[in-house]
C-alpha cells in the first residue's frame, strides 16, 4: 500500500512536479544574481540619511526609496508629469538604470506558481506541492522499510541502476523537498484563503503632522543612526522559507492604511524649494518614532511627496 | 490575471450613493494601457470632486481584493469597503490591453466639477496614484487624456 502511495502520485503528478521543480530551481538563482549585480556598501559606511540626501539631490520628485532584500536600491519618483522607478547607486544617489524587472524571470515565476494559467493553475500548483510532500514522506518510509530501520537510512543501497539513482538522489534531496513542499502548500493555502497570512506589522502612515518648516531629510536623527543595510521591509517569513531564506523583491510592498476619522489632511508647505519639502513621511519632532528603523518588523520608509501626491492628499 | 478579455462592455447601474437620480446617461470609459511589460494591472476607476475627495467607485479591474490596497488613493477614499465596489469588479487588465466600461451615471455628476480618476498597480512594479485625472464634462467627451504611469490614454463617450 505504501508502494502505491508513492508510485501513483509520482506517476500522475510527475509532469507537474518536474515543471515546478525545474522552474523553482531557476527562480532560486534570482536572489543571488540580483545580489551580484547590486553594490552593497559595508555595514556602517552609509546611513539612510546620507543616502536620502544624495537621492534628494538627483531626484527632486522622489516619492519613495526602496531597498530590496538583495540590496538593490530603487527610487520611485515623479518627474515632468511622468512617473518612474530607477535603480540607484548607494554611494552617489545617481541612477544606474531604469528599474525593469526581467520579463524572463516573471514568465518563469508565473509558470512556477500557476503554470501560466491564473487561478486554476495555482490550484494545480498547490496540489502538486501537496503531492511532493506525500512523495517525500512515503519515499522515506519505503526506504526505511527497504533498509531495515531508520538507523540504516544512510547505508549503501543495492539494486538496479535506476533504483540506486532514485534512492541516492532522493535521500540527498528529501529535506529540501519537504521544506519546499511544505512551504509551497502553505503559500498556496494562503492564496486561496485557507490559511492566514499573518499580520503585516508596518508602522501607521501618519496623515497629520504638526506644522512647522520641514527639515532636510539628511538631518533627521533616526535616519542618521540607521545603517543602509538595515533598511528593509519585512513581510511574513513564509516567503523566505520557501526560497530558503531569500526573500523576494515582491515582498517589499508598502502599505498605506485607510484614513482614520478625525485626521486632518496636510496643507501645502510653501516655498523652501523642493529639497526641503516634506510630506507625511518626513517630519521632525514628535513623530520621528515612526521612522525609527530597527530592521525588525516595521522597517523604515522615507517618502517625499511630488506635486501629484500633494494634490491627492488635499481635501480628504 | 494574465489572460484578459479585450473589451468588457457592460451596462451597469453605477452604485454611487448620492441623492436619487432623476436622469442618468450611459457613459463608456475606454482605458488603453501601455506595453509596460508586467503582469495584469489592477485599475481603479472612481469619481472624486474637484478637490480630489473620493465620491464613488465606477469600476475595479482586478479579482483579488487583498491587492486593492495598492490602488492607494482609491483605497484611502473608499476604505476598501466591499459595499463600495460590490458588483463593480472584473478581471485585471493586461499590458497593452484596453478596458471598456459602460455605466449609467447620473446627470448631476456630469458638468458639475466631478473628476474621473484612475489608480493603477502592477505586481513587482510601482503603484500609481491618480494615473489619469480628467473632469467629467460633456465637452470632454471623446478627448483622450494621457496617463502618467501605465495608462496610455483614457477617454469617455456618452
Amino acid at each position: 500500500m505504501l508502494r502505491q502511495l508513492h508510485s501513483l502520485p509520482g506517476l500522475i503528478a510527475a509532469l507537474f512536479v518536474i515543471a515546478l521543480t525545474v522552474t523553482g530551481a531557476i527562480l532560486s538563482l534570482d536572489p543571488a544574481l540580483e545580489r551580484a549585480g547590486a553594490t552593497v556598501p559595508p555595514t556602517g559606511q552609509i546611513s539612510v540619511a546620507e543616502l536620502a540626501g544624495r537621492v534628494a539631490e538627483h531626484y527632486p520628485g522622489a516619492e519613495q526609496i526602496e531597498r530590496t532584500p538583495s540590496g538593490t536600491l530603487i527610487v520611485y519618483y515623479a518627474q515632468d508629469g511622468q512617473v518612474g522607478a530607477d535603480r540607484v547607486d548607494p554611494r552617489t544617489g545617481q541612477a544606474i538604470a531604469a528599474y525593469e524587472p526581467s520579463s524572463f524571470s516573471r514568465w518563469v515565476k508565473n509558470l512556477h506558481r500557476s503554470l501560466l494559467l491564473d487561478t486554476p493553475g495555482r490550484a494545480v500548483a498547490g496540489i502538486t506541492a501537496l503531492a511532493m510532500m506525500v512523495l517525500a514522506v512515503s519515499g522515506a518510509l519505503l526506504l526505511a522499510a527497504r533498509l531495515g530501520g531508520w538507523r540504516q537510512l544512510l547505508r549503501p543501497v543495492r539494486g538496479t541502476l535506476s533504483q540506486r539513482l532514485h534512492i541516492e538522489l532522493g535521500r540527498a534531496a528529501i529535506l529540501g523537498l519537504l521544506l519546499s513542499g511544505l512551504t509551497g502548500t502553505y503559500l498556496s493555502a494562503t492564496t486561496f484563503g485557507l490559511a492566514s497570512e499573518g499580520m503585516e506589522a508596518e508602522p501607521e502612515f501618519p496623515l497629520e503632522v504638526n506644522g512647522g518648516p520641514p527639515a532636510a531629510i539628511d538631518t533627521l536623527s533616526a535616519l542618521k543612526t540607521t545603517d543602509l543595510n538595515d533598511l528593509r521591509i519585512r513581510e511574513g517569513g513564509r516567503d523566505g522559507a520557501h526560497r530558503q531564506g531569500l526573500a523576494a523583491a515582491a515582498a517589499a510592498r508598502h502599505h498605506r492604511p485607510a484614513v482614520k476619522p478625525g485626521v486632518r489632511p496636510l496643507g501645502q508647505r510653501g516655498g523652501q524649494g523642493t529639497r526641503h519639502r516634506a510630506d507625511a513621511g518626513l517630519y521632525s519632532g514628535a513623530a520621528t518614532h515612526h521612522c525609527a528603523g530597527t530592521g525588525r518588523a516595521g522597517g523604515l520608509r522615507c517618502r517625499r511627496a511630488g506635486p501629484h501626491r500633494r494634490a491627492a492628499l488635499q481635501g480628504t | 490575471m494574465k489572460k484578459l478579455t479585450l473589451a468588457l462592455a457592460l451596462g451597469l447601474a453605477a452604485a454611487i450613493a448620492l441623492p436619487s437620480l432623476a436622469q442618468a446617461r450611459e457613459v463608456t470609459f475606454t482605458t488603453e494601457l501601455k506595453n509596460y511589460g508586467g503582469d495584469g494591472a489592477y485599475v481603479a476607476l472612481y469619481l472624486t470632486d474637484a478637490n480630489g475627495q473620493y465620491q464613488g467607485t465606477l469600476w475595479i479591474a482586478g479579482e483579488k481584493s487583498k491587492y486593492y490596497k495598492h490602488l492607494r488613493d482609491w483605497a484611502r477614499g473608499s476604505g476598501q469597503r466591499s459595499s463600495e465596489y460590490d458588483g463593480l469588479t472584473g478581471a485585471s487588465v493586461g499590458s497593452g490591453r484596453t478596458l471598456n466600461i459602460t455605466l449609467d451615471i447620473a446627470d448631476e455628476l456630469i458638468d458639475t466639477g466631478y473628476e474621473v480618476r484612475l489608480d493603477t498597480a502592477v505586481e513587482d512594479r510601482r503603484d500609481n496614484r491618480a494615473d489619469v485625472v480628467v473632469p467629467l464634462t460633456t465637452e470632454g467627451a471623446g478627448q483622450p487624456v494621457s496617463g502618467r504611469g501605465y495608462v496610455q490614454s483614457l477617454h469617455y463617450t456618452f
